[in-house]
């Protein structure tokens, strides 16, 4: 049984228990947090990489947290945006020439041990791909996560009208892209 | 909760199950990596650790940059140079010249003709006479005194 968000939060305030609270903190989103990064990065070793990235950010961080917003919201906040700035620095750095952010992640997708799955399941991440970055992160919240509009507001720091715009758009995208194919 | 109308019908029944797996265990063992991390990150100097090479840098650049600036000036200013030299040895003086031939002769031969110079011996018309038929031809001497 995880702790609650409010008695991590009162652990990490107190140095003593500082430790354990963090660790606890780990243990709670550390499965939540990965699904989520490894679904903008697309890879195993990049979504681990990313993962580490966030925690460390969190770990250095963690006393500027001002629970403006809950924990939880605080923390996919992070997550994305390291996500974001990983697949960009990634790119730039790439030996091969790759024209958009959406080439390089079906090259690290594909060259990935660790995807696999039904050919309906390949079609879907494929047609995602073909998304804009900010739709594609909608869409995976909204469509794979069902997480509420106001909750995704809150993390992505986008009215919840813009959002459900954006899910319409790009589930309609999909959709289409998923037609083709058959 | 969603609402089901906002989802495409394709959509709707399509299998929602990532095509991504994780290691074994991947789990299990991210706090212990995670926590590893975070000992380097923490531990006193760490990320500062300065092995020889990065003493050694700032001045192998500064040696290589003096290397450089000495090749690109050193040898096409010896280029010039050399250049010089070359035209200033092709184009020696007549002056020179006789210093160079006069070294060459002996130094009896040397008294001999400075002797042969100053004698005041006179020439008369047989050797002439003489002295051309033995170096001109009868045409050259027809030639001299058409003109």
């Amino acid at each position: 049984m995880h702790p609650s968000d409010q008695e991590l939060i009162e652990g990490l305030r107190k140095e003593a228990s500082w430790n354990e609270a963090f660790q606890s903190l780990v243990l709670k989103y550390q499965e939540r947090l990965y699904w989520h990064i490894r679904k903008i990065v697309l890879n195993h070793d990049d979504a681990d990489d990313v993962l580490q990235n966030t925690f460390l950010k969190v770990w250095r961080n963690i006393g500027q947290f001002r629970e403006e917003s809950s924990l939880f919201t605080w923390l996919y906040r992070i997550a994305t945006n390291e996500s974001l700035t990983f697949i960009h620095s990634r790119k730039r750095h790439s030996l091969v020439p790759l024209h958009e952010v959406s080439d390089y992640l079906k090259t690290r997708m594909v060259a990935d041990e660790y995807y696999d799955g039904s050919d309906i399941q390949k079609k879907l991440q494929e047609a995602i791909l073909t998304l804009p970055e900010k739709q594609r992160i909608v869409f995976n919240l909204r469509y794979f996560e069902e997480m509420p509009y106001q909750e995704m507001s809150e993390i992505l720091e986008t009215s919840v009208g813009a959002l459900k715009a954006s899910f319409h758009h790009a589930a309609r995208k999909v959709e289409e892209f998923i037609s083709r194919l058959d | 909760m969603r609402s089901f109308e906002e989802i495409p019908h394709k959509l709707r029944e399509a299998d929602r199950n990532l095509p991504f797996r994780v290691p074994g265990h991947y789990f299990d063992d991210f706090p212990a990596r995670l926590q590893s991390r975070l000992d380097q990150e923490t531990s006193p100097g760490a990320g500062k650790r300065l092995r020889m090479i990065d003493y050694l840098k700032p001045a192998l650049g500064l040696a290589a940059a003096f290397a450089s600036v000495f090749l690109l000036v050193y040898f096409p200013a010896r280029l010039v140079t050399h250049s010089v030299t070359m035209a200033q040895r092709s184009g020696t003086s007549d002056e020179d010249k006789i210093i160079n031939l006069v070294e060459q002769v002996d130094d009896h031969t040397f008294f001999t003709l400075l002797e042969n110079g100053t004698t005041e011996e006179k020439i008369d018309g047989p050797d002439i006479e003489s002295y051309i038929a033995a170096n001109y031809s009868d045409l050259d001497i027809f030639l001299e005194i058409q003109k």
